[in-house]
């Protein structure tokens, strides 16, 4: 279980996130939309403890991450792959290598580092690429070895910021596609932001809207697509106020 | 603005500088307390920073002895004192010139490099994915690079000594026409051990301060692509102001 209660952060006196409270249930998936700049990759960096709110409290599972500190939270943080926006992959490392490295920290056996990344790799259909470097690959393929790093130790807690930016409608189909496989296979939390709101309803079950700030609307996806903003939003990315 | 406003403004930038660079070395301190630095990554670092910096650091050290060795020659044909120019060339050398220019093309090669690496892996969210990953990026990527700086520059400067004395000799006999044992003997007679670790321990602080400068300003990038850009510039100024204040002090005390 995730849980967000009444969360607030500012940044330089510019309040970013206000007052926002929800929950997404053991093994749901829940869709985080809005517009740009409305928090939402903040409120993922709050989920892993990179970023602290000012007031509110956040849990992952039974544990509040607020009054943990920076070596504590590294237990934590185990728990959880997280696909970023920008695919944050590790320049200097193969393919092969930044799948494995989470294994590889865990002190895993390099067999079982190997057969475990080459399954990854077959899941996200890219078999052959292990000794290849991030730079040699297109924004799909990052997106999948990233998805494939974030999902290689089972985490329980899937957090995904934007896993589709930038990419075709047939690798977006794809990718969507495997972030639930993977999950499935996980029995995974999971919460995704992303703009791509057709692919988000057929796999989420609860959607949240963030505008601002501020959480407009926070449940199951069929009570979502009844509210008239978030309705709005889903339909043609309008921003909630104009939706008003 | 006024002159005051922007004095003001740049006495509060330096105590910025000043503080970051406080807490960063309180960060590594916590760190080394027990020493966890990764092995791997610090091999990496070691043969990054030391193996390819080699070639440039011979090159300045030969062309800084020859400098040393053109500048003692003056006096020396002034007061036909052929024997007093390996003295002359290695003290001015091992104490000072040797450690002062490698530091300054470490820092110029190795620490700005270090800067933009580092720079660029906050802004692509490298360094969240290290800690989201259980990964402490000060013991990941901070101490390997640290030590690798202070051992390499060191080495480097030992190194740097060897083909010193050899761009002195050249050049010596080549200007001056100092035979190359009278140089030998000179250099030998006359330069003393203490001289040669007064520079190691110069090497061994510019290496430090270069890597904790370096890396911190890489940690501290805000704003994308132009804050790399930032940093590195402002890396490269406080190592080179570190290492001469350093130098200074170091001086002051072992004299």
């Amino acid at each position: 279980m995730i849980r967000l209660e009444g969360v607030c952060k500012s940044f330089d006196g510019v309040e970013v996130l206000r007052d926002v409270s929800f929950a997404v249930p053991a093994r749901g998936t829940l869709g985080l939309v809005g517009a740009g700049g409305a928090g939402k990759s903040l409120i993922l960096k709050l989920l892993c403890g990179l970023v602290r709110p000012d007031r509110g409290r956040v849990w992952l599972g039974e544990t509040e991450l607020g009054p943990l500190s920076e070596r504590e939270l590294m237990g934590v943080r185990g728990r959880i792959g997280m696909i970023f926006q920008n695919y944050a992959l590790f320049d200097y490392l193969t393919v092969a290598d930044n799948i494995g490295f989470p294994l590889a920290r865990m002190q895993r056996p390099a067999a079982e580092i190997a057969a475990r990344v080459q399954t990854r790799l077959d899941q996200v259909h890219l078999p052959d690429i292990g000794p290849r470097y991030p730079r040699e690959l297109s924004g799909g393929m990052k997106k999948r070895v990233c998805l494939a790093r974030a999902t290689v130790h089972d985490p329980p807690i899937m957090l995904c910021d934007d896993p589709t930016a930038g990419l075709d409608p047939v690798t977006t189909n794809r990718i969507f596609r495997l972030l639930k496989d993977l999950q499935a296979q996980n029995d995974a939390t999971a919460i995704i932001v992303s703009h791509e709101t057709a692919y988000l309803r057929p796999i989420c079950d609860a959607i949240a809207l963030l505008d601002r700030g501020r959480l407009v609307f926070a449940g199951p996806t069929e009570a979502a697509l009844q509210h008239p903003e978030v309705r709005a939003f889903m339909e043609a990315g309008v921003r909630p106020a104009q939706a008003r | 603005m006024t002159a005051l406003g922007r004095f003001g403004g740049a006495v509060l930038d330096i105590c910025r500088v000043v503080g970051a660079l406080t807490l960063f070395c309180g960060a590594v301190l916590r760190a080394l307390l027990p020493p966890r630095a990764d092995r791997v990554e610090t091999w990496r670092a070691l043969h990054r920073v030391g193996v390819r910096s080699l070639p440039i650091v011979i090159v300045t050290a030969f062309f800084a002895g020859g400098i040393a060795a053109i500048q003692v020659s003056t006096y020396v044909t002034k007061f036909r004192a052929y024997e007093a120019v390996g003295w002359g060339f290695g003290f001015v050398t091992f104490r000072e010139l040797g450690p002062l220019l490698v530091g300054l093309m470490f820092s110029g090669r190795v620490g700005a490099h270090n800067t933009a690496e580092l720079g660029t892996m906050k802004v692509t969210e490298q360094i969240d994915a290290l800690r989201i990953l259980a990964i402490d990026p000060v013991h990941f990527l901070v101490l390997p690079r640290i030590v690798a700086m202070l051992v390499m520059m060191t080495l480097l400067n030992v190194i740097g000594n060897v083909f010193a004395l050899g761009g002195g000799m050249l050049t010596a006999y080549a200007m001056v026409g100092v035979d190359p044992f009278v140089f030998w003997n000179s250099f030998t007679e006359y330069v003393m051990l203490a001289d040669f670790i007064n520079g190691l321990v110069k090497a061994a602080a510019f290496g430090l301060a270069i890597g904790i400068v370096s890396c911190s300003f890489g940690l501290e990038v805000r704003g994308g692509a132009p804050g790399v850009g930032r940093a590195v510039n402002s890396g490269v100024v406080v190592s080179a102001v570190s290492i001469f204040v350093l130098d200074y002090l170091i001086t002051a005390i072992l004299q």
